[in-house]
């Protein structure tokens, strides 16, 4: 498989181009837009704690349409503005305690900026776009 | 007896501050250091990392994340997934392995450093946990591809890599050099856990995760996701300075720490996680392409709550958002012609199938990609497999460390970025590495890139194996096509179905 590569490193580098402007890329629309989002909330690893999340946020942000992308390994629940899971639901739709830094064990990654106490966490904006 | 609730007690003990006798403030947080950039100690004590945990609940959870993400490899041992899984997805866990693990090490001391030297005690707290976090992700990194070296040699770079001069590798090193080992405190903060963990390590633990779990790899989707939990937490220390930074009129200085991390952060990702993404993961396993998980992660979730903290889209957004369809097909390309001089065998994952998906992802992929891999493919087939492999190096960026890409075929827009500087030439990939260079020259100026210690003459012999031994790549260890060139098949399958 070497041999052919045996005058890598021997010849003289050519590193002149040929530089033609670039014409104006026609963007697609959703790379250009995905920025003006409002969306936050979790994004939790898959499993039990994942399942009693999505039921919380309907319970615990009861005018709101939450969305769940299921992405096998990770599944991201989310709504606008703002999105508040409490400890009381979490213990509910698990049927156990919960210490709400518990949910950490599970929270890949989020959307928006976060608060953490004793009680709830809450993801949300400070800017609406 | 009745345990206070952690707020009821936190925020007054993690504030609790020194006054030094022995030695000045100064003496005690060096600027150069601790970055405090003269805003007074009561400033930085309004720090408030928004993810407060204890040490007691710190310890607690750790543990059953490791408990959990341990089970799940105990049980699955015995599977033998990697001796059944598509070799390219055993190329994506090596060239993963490689490029993170002792990274992650080096992470540690950077959390360490703001761990002594940041002046706001809740960063110093969380930079505790965050220390801990990283030298967990270094150890568990690297005792999972343990297991694998008795397969093959490739696996041992978990470890060697980043001890190595292998081109890569030194690209690695110049990022992480960058925006953690050699910035203070506060630079650190922003640079790191903001910029790169907050946007960035999602792509690598969850984008690939999403994939890992649809090949049926549960004990990598596991091991990665369960690392991100640690940095969704420790990332929260970079938002806290961010506000700082800009309530004491320091908002440009912010900015600019942010998009050059972002920037950087962007193109060593698109030669490691675009080709792993769109190129090495089987075809049937790919949860969305490269371009579609940036935008989903770094797009709109890490760039809206860059607004949201009341910065500004980097300077360079609307080349960042158009380099999307493009850098890391160059990437991609160069990477797998240069093949020996990695320590992975890339796929090349272009046969007609793939071609398609490539083509429905990124519009125009056949006009310009792969124009280039028809020629590969038709050297391949007629036997002249000298013609596939190169003859000369790469011209190489002096800021990110990449050979220099654009794109080929009918979108042609290739070009060297040249700078002449006290008396010597740098070459850039794009606009934006150069005016990163300019914007801090004394920080980049005299890094060698692998093309300048050739030319220099510390590469000797200077042939192909003086090379490879500069790089650390023994045989066994220097890449191959993943596949043994077997995906050849399909082109001559379509050649004989369209001939009928």
């Amino acid at each position: 498989m070497l041999n052919f590569f045996k005058s890598l490193f021997s010849k003289n580098i050519t590193n002149e181009k040929i530089v033609q402007p670039t014409e104006e890329k026609v963007m697609s629309n959703n790379a250009v837009n995905a920025i003006d989002n409002n969306c936050v909330g979790p994004v939790m690893r898959a499993g039990d704690v994942a399942q009693a999340a999505i039921e919380a946020a309907e319970m615990d942000n009861p005018d709101k349409d939450i969305s769940v992308e299921d992405k096998v390994a990770y599944i991201r629940i989310s709504t606008d503005n703002e999105l508040i899971l409490t400890q009381k639901s979490m213990e509910e739709c698990l049927g156990r305690q919960f210490k709400m830094n518990e949910i950490e064990i599970n929270l890949a990654s989020f959307a928006g900026q976060i608060d953490v106490d004793s009680k709830r966490v809450r993801f949300y904006f400070n800017l609406t776009v | 007896m009745a345990i206070l609730e952690r707020e009821e007690w936190y925020d007054l003990t993690r504030t609790t501050n020194w006054t030094t006798k022995f030695v000045t403030e100064e003496e005690f947080y060096p600027d150069e250091m601790s970055g405090h950039r003269g805003i007074p100690a009561e400033a930085w004590e309004t720090y408030d990392e928004p993810y407060k945990v204890t040490y007691a609940e710190y310890v607690a959870t750790q543990r059953e994340k490791d408990a959990g993400v341990y089970s799940v490899k105990a049980a699955l041992e015995r599977d033998a997934f990697v001796d059944r899984a598509d070799p390219g997805w055993v190329s994506t866990m090596i060239a993963h392995y490689g490029a993170i693990a002792l990274a992650e090490y080096a992470a540690s001391i950077a959390e360490a450093k703001m761990a002594r030297f940041a002046k706001a005690p809740g960063n110093r707290n969380m930079a505790v946990f965050g220390m801990m976090d990283e030298n967990r992700h270094g150890q568990i990194q690297l005792f999972y591809p343990h297991a694998n070296v008795k397969r093959n040699r490739q696996w041992d770079w978990a470890h060697k890599a980043y001890h190595t001069n292998e081109w890569a590798a030194i690209a690695a090193r110049s990022l992480f050099d960058d925006i953690m080992m050699t910035r203070d405190a506060v630079a650190t903060s922003i640079m790191l856990t903001f910029a790169f963990e907050t946007g960035f390590t999602n792509m690598q633990f969850l984008g690939l995760a999403a994939d890992a779990a649809e090949t049926g790899d549960h004990t990598f989707a596991s091991l990665i996701s369960s690392i991100q939990t640690d940095e969704s937490r420790h990332a929260q220390q970079g938002a806290p300075s961010l506000k700082i930074l800009i309530a004491n009129g320091k908002k440009e200085e912010a900015q600019n720490l942010i998009d050059t991390a972002i920037w950087r952060a962007w193109k060593l990702f698109t030669a490691l996680t675009g080709p792993i993404l769109d190129y090495y993961t089987p075809l049937e396993s790919r949860k969305e392409s490269f371009k579609e998980f940036m935008l989903e992660w770094i797009v709109a979730q890490f760039e809206r709550q860059l607004l949201d903290l009341g910065l500004d889209k980097p300077w360079y957004w609307d080349q960042f958002i158009s380099d999307l369809d493009e850098t890391h097909h160059g990437m991609h390309l160069g990477i797998w012609f240069w093949r020996p001089t990695v320590w992975w065998d890339p796929a090349a994952g272009v046969t007609p199938n793939e071609r398609e998906w490539l083509e429905e992802k990124y519009p125009g992929w056949n006009n310009t990609w792969g124009e280039c891999w028809d020629v590969i493919v038709d050297n391949l087939q007629n036997g002249k497999p000298e013609l596939t492999g190169p003859e000369t190096l790469p011209t190489i960026c002096n800021m990110c460390q990449l050979p220099i890409v654009g794109t080929p075929g009918q979108g042609w827009n290739v070009k060297d970025h040249q700078l002449e500087h006290n008396g010597r030439l740098y070459h850039f990939g794009s606009e934006v590495d150069m005016k990163i260079f300019q914007m801090d020259p004394e920080r980049y100026q005299n890094h060698m890139s692998f093309i300048d210690r050739f030319l220099a003459g510390e590469i000797q012999p200077m042939d192909l194996g003086g090379g490879l031994k500069y790089m650390g790549l023994s045989p066994g260890e220097m890449g191959d096509d993943a596949h043994g060139y077997s995906w050849l098949e399909a082109y001559s399958t379509k050649k004989s179905d369209d001939a009928a």
